[in-house]
């Protein structure tokens, strides 16, 4: 036998709906801490950098070209 | 929370046959089902399940971190394991995936909308420990993709 409390139907459901409060709470702090985030200020990147891949070789990751292809599901 | 006494026995389709609510714990302590809408009649069928679970199966990491956790998940959904086998091997998804075959999804609340529940086993015994769904699918799924 477990020694965990078990419950009815009822109080299993009422300890969700409890719960689901808090739960709320949390996606919306979440949401709102992403909110905030993208309100940061922006800091512009004025150097060069340069990554080296497999697939290009070398400096084709470069900062211009990094976020090429973005978006796009590489899956067949 | 309580715990709540599963006392129903209820049948999936798995690739290896049909399985119970106790073998898809597949040993391990405690099982999390997910409900996925896959079947005909949903947007995208048969090349892909619903755009929201298909974005939450994709924010899945690598089960092993669950067993780790002596935990197991499985996806559940109507949809035939032939049409569920191709879309997971197309999108390299490699959780359980079953098809449900009676009313699980109305017992659990997820015959009209997808949903999470979490069972604890204990030898052969199950309880229904917790559920959620809506946003709180994203909170044990997909945390990244609520905060962008």
């Amino acid at each position: 036998m477990t020694n965990h409390r078990t419950g009815t139907r009822d109080e299993w459901l009422e300890a969700r709906l409890e719960l689901l409060e808090t739960g709320k709470e949390l996606t919306r702090l979440n949401d709102d801490l992403a909110r905030q985030r993208r309100e940061l200020p922006w800091v512009r990147i004025d150097k060069d950098y340069v990554f080296d891949s497999v697939a290009r070789g070398v400096g084709s990751c470069a900062p211009a070209t990094a976020r090429e292809g973005e978006g796009v599901d590489p899956r067949p | 929370m309580p715990w709540l006494a599963a006392e129903k026995e209820y049948a999936f389709d798995g690739p290896e046959g049909r399985r119970s609510l106790l073998d898809l714990f597949d040993g391990r302590r405690q099982l999390i089902v997910y409900r996925a809408f896959f079947e005909p009649g949903v947007s995208g069928w048969p090349e892909h399940a619903c755009i929201g679970c298909s974005m939450l199966a994709d924010q899945v990491a690598h089960v092993a971190h669950l067993h780790a956790r002596d935990t197991t998940l499985a996806f559940v959904s109507r949809a035939p394991q032939t049409d569920i086998e191709r879309v997971k091997a197309r999108m390299g998804w490699e959780m359980s995936w079953y098809t449900m075959t009676d009313g699980f999804d109305a017992d659990f609340g997820v015959d009209e909308w997808h949903g999470t529940n979490a069972f604890i086993r204990e030898g052969d015994r199950v309880f229904r420990t917790y559920f959620t769904d809506n946003r709180g699918d994203e909170s044990w799924a997909a945390p990244g993709a609520t905060s962008t």
